[in-house]
């Protein structure tokens, strides 16, 4: 299942910044010319839990430069880095039933990203204060008190993070194309590329992105794009305590979903169902899916989401219609026109 | 109550079943997240929808003068040349109304690192580019041809005017409608529910590109007597954009609702108005021809007014409308072809 994730994708670089999704998705496995064969066995390589192992091994070796290395290093930076070869899509399934709404996922993510504080704020909606996902705020537990009139107060929990759609609103709208598909299939925002015109803020249907206040860019989660390189989960689910949140190759979470959804409703949550798992007609599915036992307002996420380019071209046809329409109207007037100065 | 004495027993079983019924669909809980937005709210301010008015009487100009120097030879040549100077000064707060809104200004010319035509922010841009080019190539002509261009005035005096012209017809209408599509793009319901948005400023911009140009050749010298095409022109393009507001509206639904709340109904209530004005005095102007000149100028000044309270008001409202969570959960809410997820 995980094989063929040691190596390949060692030479690959971010740098060249021209990765976008059409070629991270057509460069084959092993299609990279490039790429150094692969020093691992893909079976020894394959680890208990995703990633949990480095599959760049060289990278420890790059860091610590010998004299010989120095002029190919120096010469590196000339020449443009191949984009990363495709990697199977990782991704996020947060399983509400698990979650204890405890935070440590927001606060893991807070340090390793180095988010700054969102200030010392009262919601007075129940014991949740951060409210909703921002440009400083990248995992939200959703702490949702529900009155029952006859059973008393319920709480729902839901970790929220980006939903890093296979058909991305924010990635289509990005007019500068600092948002890409990584390597890992994750949407991305390149913050060297990115010029803050908020057009992602605008198109996002779930509220994710923000523009910070601090350097004027856009910001959400990037599925800890760091880790991953290094081999790491990311930081929210290693820090989970109760695995709530799952991290690994989309296919295999998306089987582990639907197993789970159907023990969750033999044990009498007959509610619970798949968010995001599969494609929904106009919106595809997307990588970061969650299992939820009430309608999905209750976790204040949308029901059907928009997405905003399937409507593009209606819109264009309309404007061009009256365009062109009143144009013509405007010069059959000048024809008809007796004439002035 | 009185099933309770009078009715048979089974009658009061079945009553008191439905009665469990009801207060089951009562025990539905509220959402607890009602009052907190599901979306983000747009960053775009003031400086957007200045943008979008000034881009939009450049626009609208430069059609005017490219049919006017099409169309109408030399009959109309004040107003071909007005219109063209009109919409390179609309031109010039442009770039950088549209540099100071971003959040890294210095980076602005990282929207023209590629052509991606699935934004249209990107081909707004582009647009922008080779709209700003064009009529800044045809009012450098322009002074070249008067004679008035120190430098490089034989070489552009060469230029065809016909074809530059009509070159420069397609950015300009692009230009016209383009912000309307941008907005109707994203997922705030006020302006993505109707596909009307970008046909809505296309005869915006139309009308207020005529209004401009028509206000500036009354203050220039006038027009001679008779029905004159700005009049006709004014009159259409304004007729035109209102019933197009007013389709946008219908259209819209209980996502227009934002529109008309606060002060932002006072805009939407000015626009309307203004346009309405507009059209009367027009029509005055032709009834009256010795106010002619007086009834034309406060028609072009009221159309303008209504361009600038349309795009403030449509701009205004995407805040309010990213804020309404009722409004984003009806938006969002399972339609055809858009079932979404969920266990209903």
């Amino acid at each position: 299942m995980a094989t063929g994730r040691g190596g390949e994708g060692a030479r690959g670089r971010l740098g060249a910044g021209l990765n976008r999704r059409g070629e991270v998705r057509q460069a084959g496995r092993g299609a990279d010319p490039v790429s150094p064969p692969s020093s691992q066995s893909p079976v020894a390589s394959s680890p208990p839990r995703p990633l949990a192992q480095s599959p760049h091994p060289e990278l420890a070796v790059q860091a610590l430069p010998r004299s010989d290395d120095l002029q190919p290093t120096l010469l590196e930076g000339m020449v443009i880095a191949p984009a990363p070869v495709a990697h199977e899509p990782m991704g996020f399934f947060t399983d509400a039933t698990l979650c204890i709404g405890c935070k440590a996922c927001e606060v893991a993510c807070k340090q390793w990203n180095a988010l700054p504080a969102d200030g010392m704020k009262w919601s007075g909606q129940s014991y949740d204060n951060t409210l909703h996902l921002s440009a400083t705020t990248w995992r939200h537990v959703s702490f949702a008190e529900q009155e029952l009139p006859n059973r008393g107060v319920r709480w729902l929990f839901n970790s929220d993070v980006c939903k890093h759609c296979t058909a991305a609103p924010c990635q289509e709208a990005c007019p500068t194309g600092a948002i890409i598909y990584n390597e890992f299939g994750n949407v991305y925002v390149q913050q060297d590329v990115c010029n803050g015109c908020g057009y992602c803020v605008a198109a996002c249907p779930f509220g994710v992105l923000g523009r910070s206040q601090a350097d004027g860019r856009a910001h959400k989660c990037t599925l800890c794009y760091d880790r991953q390189k290094d081999g790491l989960e990311p930081a929210c689910a290693k820090s989970c305590p109760t695995d709530s949140i799952k991290f690994g190759p989309v296919s295999e979470l998306r089987e582990l979903a639907k197993r789970r959804v159907q023990e969750v409703r033999g044990r009498g949550e007959s509610g619970a169902y798949l968010y995001g798992a599969d494609d929904a007609g106009e919106y595809q599915r997307l990588n970061a899916f969650f299992l939820l036992t009430e309608e999905p307002a209750a976790y204040n996420l949308p029901p059907a989401p928009t997405r905003p380019t399937a409507r593009m071209l209606s819109r264009y046809l309309w404007s061009a219609v009256a365009g062109i329409g009143l144009s013509v109207v405007g010069a059959l007037t000048l024809v008809a026109g007796k004439g002035g100065r | 109550m009185a099933w309770e004495i009078g009715a048979p027993p089974d009658q009061q079983r079945r009553r008191s079943d439905r009665d469990v019924r009801r207060s089951a669909a009562h025990e539905r809980p509220r959402d607890a997240y009602r009052d907190i937005p599901i979306l983000q709210r747009p960053t775009w301010n003031h400086e957007v929808a200045a943008y979008f008015y000034f881009g939009g009487i450049s626009a609208g100009s430069a059609v005017l003068g490219s049919l006017s120097e099409l169309f109408a030879g030399d009959r109309y040549h004040t107003l071909t040349r007005v219109a063209q100077a009109v919409s390179f000064a609309a031109l010039l707060p442009c770039p950088p109304l549209l540099i100071d809104d971003l959040g890294m200004p210095s980076r602005f010319h990282h929207m023209l690192r590629i052509f991606k035509p699935s934004s249209p922010m990107n081909l707004g841009a582009w647009t922008l580019t080779v709209h700003g080019s064009m009529v800044t190539l045809q009012a450098m002509r322009m002074l070249a041809v008067a004679g008035k261009l120190p430098v490089a005035g034989k070489l552009l005096r060469q230029l065809p005017g016909g074809a530059l012209a009509a070159a420069s017809l397609p950015a300009a209408l692009t230009l016209g409608g383009y912000t309307g599509v941008l907005l109707g793009t994203t997922s705030v319901p006020v302006w993505s529910t109707s596909p009307l948005l970008g046909a809505l400023f296309m005869a915006s911009s139309l009308n207020t590109g005529t209004a401009a140009t028509s206000l500036v050749t009354h203050v220039v010298g006038g027009q001679e007597a008779g029905h004159d095409p700005p009049t006709l022109l004014s009159l259409s393009f304004g007729s035109v954009e209102l019933a197009v507001l007013g389709g946008y509206l219908a259209s819209s639904g209980r996502a227009a609702q934002p529109l008309f709340r606060g002060r932002g109904r006072l805009l939407l209530a000015g626009t309307v108005a203004a346009t309405v004005i507009g059209l009367s005095c027009e029509v005055a102007g032709t009834l009256v021809p010795k106010r002619r000149r007086l009834f034309g100028a406060i028609a072009s000044g009221a159309t303008l007014v209504a361009g600038a309270c349309l795009r403030w008001s449509i701009v205004r409202a995407g805040a309010a409308s990213a804020a309404d969570r009722e409004g984003t959960l009806e938006a969002m809410a399972p339609r055809p072809g858009a079932p979404g997820w969920g266990n209903g």
